[in-house]
């Protein structure tokens, strides 16, 4: 399912139902509310456009940031396309 | 004399809040010659019972006519106002009573109560010597009784997910568990009692429901 907001609690409550409709009193269930975790990727700190010729330096060309809901999240995978390069890191909340 | 007997008792059932009318008792009514005009009829329910029933209801055999009854007295339902009163005359007569239960909403509040309803004829009012009695054979039971809470129920977190799992109480009659979430609010009140739970309803996210599976049922969100 998706959906989750970053940082949002959930409640949750559970009640049994039998076959004549009748339900129990309801139980909230150890943990609730819970906070799924979620990893947002957002824009970082803009850089500054640029002109550069060929065999010219390395140069910044996008800022990004990631954020978990709580805790720490593991990348695993790396891709690389032209001129995207993503690296495996930690992120702390 | 009027004599007061058995009829046939209807077969015993169970019914659920809100169910239909159901026949409860059967008895007769026969006198040794003439007529009889029976005024009034006491109907007595099985102690505690009455908290369960919304309506008793003596009827004609087969249930197509009335009297209504409020447990404390008895009035011709008048439709048809040439047989009024009561009659009854050397031909055995056998009459019911039928009753209805509460609706869910009506009902005492969760855990509820099984309530094992007998009704009899306890006394009756009419113009002739009386002997006989009704013993209300049959039993109604009307279920308001609520399963056992789930027990074991955990809410995890996980990657973009929320895992709860629990254990189904062991009732036989259970038919499923249902998952209420709610987007956090902290310290708003998390309604426990049925009615808040169908007046809140529109406040909640019914999650899913999931049919008996035994322990451990996991639900993923």
């Amino acid at each position: 399912m998706t959906g989750w907001t970053t940082a949002r609690s959930y409640h949750y409550k559970l009640f049994a139902r039998d076959t004549n409709r009748n339900y129990a009193t309801g139980v909230v269930p150890t943990g609730s509310p819970v906070t799924p975790t979620v990893t947002t990727l957002g824009d970082g700190t803009p850089v500054s456009n640029a002109t550069i010729a060929p065999g010219g330096a390395a140069t910044m060309a996008d800022a990004f940031a990631f954020q978990t809901g709580s805790g720490t999240d593991s990348h695993h995978r790396h891709h690389r396309d032209p001129g995207v390069g993503h690296v495996g890191r930690r992120v702390p909340r | 004399m009027t004599t007061l007997g058995n009829g046939t008792d209807p077969a015993n059932a169970t019914v659920a809040p809100g169910g239909a009318a159901t026949m409860a008792d059967a008895f007769t009514f026969q006198t040794g010659s003439g007529t009889d005009a029976i005024t009034a009829v006491t109907v007595t329910l099985a102690p505690g019972t009455s908290a369960g029933v919304s309506l008793v209801e003596i009827t004609n055999d087969a249930g197509s006519d009335r009297l209504r009854v409020d447990q404390r007295s008895v009035q011709r339902h008048a439709r048809d106002p040439a047989d009024d009163p009561y009659h009854r005359d050397d031909d055995e007569h056998a009459d019911k009573i039928r009753v209805t239960p509460k609706s869910h909403i009506a009902m005492p509040v969760p855990p509820g109560a099984s309530y094992a309803l007998t009704a009899s004829v306890s006394s009756w009012t009419g113009t002739n010597v009386q002997a006989g009695s009704d013993s209300g054979g049959t039993t109604i039971t009307i279920d308001n009784l609520s399963p056992g809470n789930v027990t074991g129920a955990t809410t995890t977190a996980g990657d973009q997910q929320i895992t709860v799992a629990w254990t189904n109480p062991a009732d036989s009659d259970l038919e499923q568990v249902v998952v209420l979430r709610r987007a956090g609010v902290p310290g708003r009140h998390v309604a426990d009692r049925r009615r808040e739970l169908f007046r809140r309803r529109h406040h909640w996210r019914v999650h899913r429901g999931v049919r008996r599976h035994g322990a451990g049922d996991k639900l993923h969100g």
